[in-house]
């Protein structure tokens, strides 16, 4: 029975199930707040020059 | 009313315009949308790594800040991914040194988690999945899920890691190994697209 494959067939179930889980993570919607932070750093910057933020 | 809307929409399309169109005399890279790009393998990597959602927003929030504040050490064209990913690694490792481990022991909040549905049988469900990738090593986890999922190669991985090579690969092939365990996958017959159908007839219909 396909003993020599089955290793490497189960390495491939957990890589696919691996990269599905990762990808429905990085499918969410990013955090308004994560983009606001983008924002206002961008705005602090075009505003101030550098180092106005901090 | 009309003429009160139509200036609205102008104020607004004024508003908008420049900031897309004119981005300071044509720079032909963007830090900030560089960064927007990579936010959602960010906070995925994010997740596995602290594999808490609230966590993980705080951690690629810290990134973010961090990123933004010494973007001159950044050189254009190089990897913007991986150097992020490396801010948020350190990140996460001195918040542990910081915080400590807070969380419950996730052998046991795995073992009352994995469920048996029947009805699945032969198909790993994404909850499952992740509670066993959550019982591993800090180091082995961050290893398998930068191979394996964010798309990095040994020597990326390394780089964001900060050891050899070699390290990543054993680290990754310990991985595997547990996580095949934890799962009871033996790769022939336990699960997979191609082998549920199979498996499901024999299952439903031993006496036949």
């Amino acid at each position: 029975m396909g003993k020599r494959s089955s290793n490497h067939d189960a390495s491939d179930a957990i890589a696919s199930q691996l990269k599905r889980y990762y990808e429905s993570v990085e499918q969410e919607p990013i955090p308004g707040q994560l983009l606001d932070l983008l924002e206002k750093l961008d705005e602090a910057e075009r505003a101030g020059g550098t180092g106005g933020a901090h | 009313m009309k003429r009160n809307g139509r200036a609205v929409r102008a104020a607004r399309t004024e508003m908008s315009a420049p900031h897309t169109k004119i981005a300071e005399g044509a720079t032909p890279f963007s830090f900030k949308r560089e960064m927007l790009a990579a936010l959602p393998g960010l906070r995925a990597f994010a997740v596995s790594l602290s594999r808490r959602h609230d966590r993980a927003d705080d951690l690629v929030q810290e990134t973010v800040m961090k990123a933004w504040g010494k973007q001159e050490s950044f050189q254009p064209g190089t990897n913007m991914r991986a150097w992020l990913f490396t801010i948020l690694r350190n990140e996460f490792y001195s918040q542990m040194r910081r915080k400590g481990r807070e969380l419950p022991d996730p052998d046991g909040v795995f073992a009352g988690n994995l469920a048996t549905h029947p009805e699945q049988y032969g198909k790993l469900d994404m909850a499952d999945f992740k509670a066993a990738l959550d019982t591993l090593p800090d180091d082995q986890r961050e290893a398998i899920v930068l191979i394996g999922a964010s798309g990095f190669a040994y020597e990326e991985a390394a780089e964001i890691a900060g050891v050899a090579v070699g390290t990543i690969k054993s680290r990754v092939n310990r991985a595997r190994i547990r996580l095949r365990e934890i799962l009871d996958v033996d790769g022939e017959s336990d699960y997979g697209p191609d082998n549920t159908s199979a498996l499901l007839v024999n299952k439903s219909f031993p006496s036949i």
